[in-house]
Parts: C-alpha cells; sequence; structure tokens
C-alpha cells in the first residue's frame, strides 16, 4: 500500500513542506536589510510553526501561537517599524555575520548529534504510569490502560464518577486527541505557581517601563556616583 | 491550593504585597526618605514568615513541599530567604541617598527593586523547571529596568545589554529544560531524579546519555549568566560601570547569591546520583578554574573602580564554583557537605564584603562625581573613617585574615582537596595571590597617594551606615565563621538527605 495515500503519509508531507518554509522565512528574517519585509517573513514563520503544533495534536497551543505571536507580536512589530524613518535603508550589514553563522552552525550541529544519539524512551515502552503520565503531560490521578498498552488518563481529575465519553475514546485510539481541558487543568493546578508568577512579570514590565519613559526634566546629575 | 501552601508561599506572597504596598506608598509620602525606610521596615514581613516556617510555629510543620511540588519551603530556600531579605535591607538603606536625588519615580525604584527580590525568594524555593525559569524572569527584568535607571548613555547600555543577554541565557536555559523534560516525562526536580534512576545509562557517556549531558550544559550555561561566570560573563563589567551604583551593589550580591542556590538544589536534587555528582564536578571544576583566571587577569589593567569590581566578581564567582565542584560523593575526609556549605558561607561573607566595598565607594564618589581609582587618592587623610571601612572591605576581598574573605576561601578550598580537588585549590590560591596586585593598588591610592585636593569628604548617615553594618558582618563572620556555617549545615541536611 502507497503510504503517501494513508493518514500518517499526508501528515508527514505537511509536516516536511511546512519546516522547509518555515526555516526558508526564519533564514529570510535574519538576512533581508529591509526590515518591513523582514516582519511579514516573521509572521510567515510563526504561521508555520502553529502549523506544525496542528499536525502535533496540540490544537491549543496551535491557536494561541496564531493569535498571539502572528496576531499580536507581529502587529506590534510592524507598528514600531512604522514609527522608526528610513525603513527602505535597512540595518546595517552586521559585521559578525560569520562568527554568527558559524556559532549557528555548530549549535545546530550539537543538537543534531545530540538528538539522534539520544536513546528517546517511547510512551510504549515504559512500564510506569506515572512516567508514561508525565510524557503524554497528563498528571491526573488515575490512569487506565487501554489495549495497546498506552495508558491515558480517563476521569479528568474527578475520581467519584465513572470515565467520560471523550476520556474512554481517548483510551481507545490511545492519542493526545483534546489538548485543551488538560492544559486547562493543568494552569490551574499543578502549574498555577509560573502562572501567577507571569502576572508579577507583566507588573515589574509596567513599572519599569514606566520609570525608563519618565520626562526629561528633573535629572539626578549624571554623576559617576549613582 | 491548601492553606499549607500559602503558608510555605507566604514570604513570597508578603514581599509582593510590600512591593506593590510601597507604589501606593509613593502617592502620599512626600519624604522619600521615610518612604525608603518605610520599605526597610516592611521587609519585617517576609522575615517574619520566614521564621515562622524555620520555625514551625504556625502551619504544619512536616510538610515543607506544597503546590504539587512546585515548591519548597525547606531550610535551604529560607537560608536564602534570610541573606537575601538582610541585603535588600542594606542596599535599600544605602541607596536613600541615591533615591531623593531622583526627584521623581522614586517608589518606583524601591519597588523594581523590591519584585526582583521577590523573584529571587521563589527561585530559591522553586522545585520545579517552568516555575524556576518564570521566577528568573522575574529576577531579571526589573534588574534590567534598574540598568537603566540613570539614562545617561552609559546607563541604558547597561540595561540593553543586561537584557538582551538575559533572554539569551534564558533561552539557552530553556533549551535544556526542554531537553530533560523530553527525555524523563517531568520538569519536576525531584521526579526527574526518579526517573533517571529508572531509564538505562549509557556508561560511556557523561551522564548516562547524550541527552541528559547536553541538557545539564545548557542549564549551567543558562544560568552561569546570573551567577557571573565564563562563558556568561562579558556583561558584567559593563553593566556595573553603567548603572547606578546601588543596583550594581544589588546585582553583584543578591542575584549571584539566588542563581548558586538554584545551581546547587537542581544539581543536588535532579542529579543528584553518586555517578552523576562525579560528571558535573568536573563541568564545575573547569568553569570554576576559567573563571578565576579570566576575572583576575582582566581585572589587573583596569582602571576604573566599578569595572574593577566588575571583574573582580567573575573572580570571585570562580571561588564560590569551587565550592560546587567539590561534591559529597566524592569527598573523602571532613564532613561530606562541606563543599555546598562553603559555597553559602561564601557566598553570606561575600554579600557583606562588597556591599561594604560598593557602599564606601558610592559614599566617596558622591562626594568626588568620580569612579576612577585615583579619585581615592589620599582618603585616608580626606575621611578617615571611609577609609578604614574601605580598605576592611578590600583585604576581605583580597581574602586576608581575620576578615570574611579569607575564612570563606579557606573553607572552599579545604572542601577542594578533600574531594580530589588539590589542582582547583592551587589554581584557587595562585589566583588569590594575583588578585593582591589590583586590590592593593586601591589601599595604596587610600593611604599612600598625595590627593589632588585635599577638602573633608563627610558621608551621608544612611550609607555610613550600611557600609558599617556591612564592615561589621564583615568582621564578625571572619571572627566567628561557625555562626553562618552551623546554620549553612542545617540547611543542607534537609538537601542533601
Amino acid at each position: 500500500m502507497n503510504d503517501a495515500f494513508t493518514a500518517s503519509g499526508i501528515v508527514s508531507a505537511a509536516f516536511w513542506l511546512t519546516s522547509l518554509l518555515t526555516i526558508a522565512a526564519a533564514i529570510m528574517v535574519v538576512t533581508l536589510h529591509d526590515i518591513f519585509k523582514a516582519a511579514v517573513f516573521l509572521a510567515l514563520s510563526f504561521v508555520g510553526v502553529a502549523v506544525i503544533f496542528f499536525l502535533l495534536n496540540a490544537e491549543f497551543v496551535g491557536v494561541v501561537q496564531i493569535l498571539v505571536y502572528v496576531g499580536a507580536v507581529s502587529i506590534l512589530i510592524a507598528f514600531s517599524i512604522m514609527m522608526i524613518s528610513d525603513v527602505s535603508h535597512g540595518s546595517q550589514p552586521n559585521r559578525g555575520r560569520y562568527v554568527a553563522v558559524t556559532v549557528s552552525a555548530l549549535v545546530l550541529a550539537a543538537i543534531a548529534v545530540v538528538a539522534y544519539n539520544t536513546n528517546w524512551t517511547l510512551n510504549s515502552s515504559l512500564e510506569d504510569p506515572n512516567a508514561i503520565a508525565g510524557l503524554t503531560g497528563q498528571f491526573l490521578e488515575e490512569e487506565y490502560a487501554s489495549g495497546d498498552g498506552r495508558i491515558v488518563d480517563l476521569y479528568a481529575g474527578d475520581t467519584t464518577t465513572a470515565p467520560s465519553e471523550w476520556a474512554l475514546q481517548r483510551a481507545q485510539t490511545g492519542v493526545l486527541a483534546d489538548s485543551t481541558p488538560t492544559i486547562g487543568g493543568l494552569l490551574v493546578r499543578e502549574f498555577v505557581l509560573p502562572f501567577e508568577t507571569i502576572g508579577l512579570v507583566i507588573v515589574a514590565s509596567l513599572i519599569g517601563g514606566l520609570a525608563l519613559m519618565r520626562g526629561r526634566r528633573n535629572e539626578p546629575e549624571a554623576r559617576g556616583g549613582g | 491550593m491548601t492553606v499549607q501552601d500559602l503558608w510555605l508561599l507566604s514570604p513570597e506572597i508578603a514581599m509582593t504585597g510590600v512591593a506593590i504596598a510601597i507604589v501606593f506608598a509613593d502617592f502620599f509620602i512626600s519624604n522619600k526618605r521615610t518612604l525608603a525606610y518605610l520599605a526597610v521596615g516592611l521587609l519585617a514581613l517576609p522575615l517574619l514568615f520566614s521564621l515562622n516556617i524555620w520555625f514551625g510555629v504556625v502551619g504544619d510543620t512536616t510538610a515543607t513541599s506544597g503546590l504539587f511540588g512546585s515548591i519548597v519551603a525547606d531550610r535551604f530556600a529560607l537560608f536564602f530567604h534570610f541573606l537575601l531579605l538582610g541585603i535588600t535591607a542594606t542596599v535599600i538603606i544605602g541607596s536613600v541617598q541615591y533615591i531623593e536625588r531622583l526627584k521623581e519615580f522614586e517608589g518606583e525604584f524601591i519597588a523594581l527593586v523590591l519584585l526582583s527580590v521577590t523573584g529571587m525568594l521563589l527561585l530559591v524555593s522553586a522545585r520545579e523547571l517552568i516555575s524556576i525559569y518564570v521566577a528568573l524572569e522575574l529576577t531579571a527584568l526589573p534588574a534590567a529596568a534598574l540598568a537603566a535607571f540613570r539614562r545617561d548613555n552609559l546607563s541604558v547600555e547597561a540595561g540593553l545589554k543586561f537584557i538582551i543577554l538575559s533572554a539569551v541565557a534564558s533561552a539557552v536555559l530553556l533549551y535544556g529544560i526542554v531537553f530533560i523534560y523530553g527525555y524523563t516525562g517531568t520538569t519536576n526536580l525531584a521526579a526527574i531524579l526518579v526517573r533517571l534512576n529508572d531509564l538505562p545509562v549509557d556508561s560511556s557517556v557523561p551522564f548516562g546519555s547524550y541527552g541528559v549531558l547536553f541538557a545539564v550544559v545548557m542549564i549551567v550555561a543558562g544560568f552561569a549568566f546570573k551567577m557571573a561566570v565564563v562563558p556568561w560573563q562579558m556583561w558584567v563589567p559593563d553593566v556595573y560601570q553603567g548603572s547606578p551604583t546601588p543596583v550594581a551593589a544589588f546585582l553583584s550580591t543578591a542575584s549571584k547569591a539566588s542563581a548558586f542556590a538554584v545551581v546547587i538544589r537542581i544539581m543536588y536534587t535532579s542529579f543528584g546520583s553518586v555517578d552523576l555528582q562525579q560528571d558535573w564536578s568536573a563541568l564545575f571544576a573547569v568553569l570554576a578554574a576559567a573563571s578565576m583566571v579570566f576575572g583576575n587577569l582582566l581585572a589587573l589593567s583596569q582602571t576604573n573602580l566599578k569595572r574593577l569590581l566588575g571583574y573582580s566578581t567573575i573572580a570571585h564567582a570562580g571561588y564560590m564554583l569551587v565550592g560546587v565542584a567539590a561534591v559529597a560523593a566524592n569527598t573523602s575526609s571532613g564532613s561530606a557537605i562541606a563543599g555546598p556549605q562553603g559555597t553559602m558561607y561564601y557566598l553570606a561573607g561575600y554579600a557583606f564584603t562588597n556591599l561594604a566595598v560598593f557602599f564606601a565607594i558610592i559614599a566617596i564618589s558622591n562626594r568626588t562625581g568620580s569612579n576612577e581609582i585615583s579619585s581615592l587618592n589620599g582618603l585616608g587623610k580626606r575621611s578617615p573613617l571611609l577609609g578604614v571601612l574601605l580598605t576592611v572591605g578590600v583585604i576581605s576581598l583580597l581574602g586576608i585574615p581575620p576578615t570574611v574573605g579569607f575564612m570563606s576561601k579557606a573553607v572552599v578550598f579545604s572542601a577542594a582537596v578533600n574531594s580530589g580537588l588539590l589542582w582547583l585549590a592551587v589554581i584557587g590560591v595562585v589566583n588569590s595571590v594575583v588578585s593582591a596586585f589590583y586590590y592593593l593598588r586601591i589601599v595604596r591610592a587610600i593611604y599612600f597617594e598625595e590627593p589632588k585636593d585635599d577638602s573633608r569628604i563627610t558621608a551621608d548617615v544612611p550609607v555610613l551606615f550600611a557600609t558599617s553594618v556591612a564592615v561589621v558582618g564583615v568582621a564578625l563572620f571572619g571572627a566567628v565563621p561557625w555562626l553562618i556555617l552551623r546554620l549553612a549545615e542545617k540547611s543542607l541536611e534537609l538537601l542533601l538527605a
């Protein structure tokens, strides 16, 4: 049977196409002199990353990627560029670019060697349910073994009632079919601390931004002793 | 989230409250000196909550881990809580004069310091990699704003360099976290250890697997930025020179202490098995040697005091890493925890020493308007008191007995010898001798050079107070080292158990 016509064949074809497009767009971002064009290519590479998230069944992360990065960050960059004159002249050619290319290539090579030589444990080879729950991103209390050895959360944290319909379905397909509720649960449970801390980071950036944008009057003397 | 979780988080929550309260109090308090003292007074709140957890007065005293294991308020974390709160109080008192001269946004300056400290308190308590990462960002972002606070060219350059390099270092750290998560399937430090013990080990590769090797190298490289050690040391002199001096003092003590704390915690919790300890001991030994040599050699030719202290702080980070490299698993004689214990003692002693030096320099440069070493010429005549305070600080940096600088070097070097790292201890001692060249240049300027202008220098009371407190610490903890060593030993018992 021709692999290209099966579902996984289409998925992997889409993966390679998107990856090529994303990498090409990313290379354009760092080589183009016109920063406005660079910003447009940056948005394109963000879309490519979002598509890869969708292909990995991480639809929530994919949607967030489009909303936040393509929708907000790219627009913000475009507006910032519009505020600056002399856009068409672009940025100065980077004198350290050959060093940068060498360093990037070395890092890429290191990551490739490491990723290829590491014995990544597959879910199916694990016996500890907690480890599998970790690998699938599901830290909920009850696990249920599906027929093919994969373990999927069924109870969505509620141990008093029977497994829900969608959870049973997931157990049968063995795929992380619906990651959104899991992510939502994790954000207010296991990862509530970093989630709330991000709020403080935003407060700090607001206060810092305001303080640095203050008017030029009443400057303390810029003497050596701070 | 249970009430117990809230108790464990209470120092951090209180610290956040204090930071926000200062922003609001700024609206009503027109005397900014009062505002700064209010902030110092309010630091008693997080301190009381930390003391409460240490002595177990209110709340469950047996459970130290909470919030699904993402936070732990053990004695190791509390040791650093006390240290960080002490540094913060000293820094704010010493900055009173700087804050007054700002004329506006005084409350924001204090609030940014407090928010950064909130991040550090979280950083030393977090036991989960994503929490650690977010806490690290919370320490770095306000620090970058503070570095650029003076807004002249040097200060803006300092802020920009800090934030860009800190972002790159964060990316490197995240790469390490991703590899660890991909390999073990968890971000919880304790669970990582359990999983690494389960997974097959390839004994021909350090750390048993290329993935873990890469992850550890990346994580250490990411934290090297905050610790100010090679290979992420290049920002240090520029940022110290450009940022307001109180901010440089804050970065060189608090920021460094929290980064060392989290590195010790990650290494001993997640990679704490005997084989792994030997692997990362070698990594830290190399970094320690490189930092000591690099920092000391480049400090030799500096004429600007703040730049010189920047290079000196890189060298001192190297000495501290000697203690981290002297792992418990390799220790053949003496206390097994002497290495990390020595690093904790060094961090506390270095905090007192560096604060003394920085605040003495603030007091002097407020009058002379210069940070060059030549501006210290004849300080012994112009202000005998400041001359003595600065000299005590500098000889503690150099490591002459009976200061805390000597005792802490003695502790980490002997820990290195006991764990089979004789070569590293030798490099450390040679470096200490080399550092005498530039530290003694400062002392010579104070006592043996003729001043251009021999008007007297009178320091403002708060900054003099901060300097004196730090110098008393230098002398006290040098004379009675077991005060901190015992505390550090108690703190490490839980971590290494």
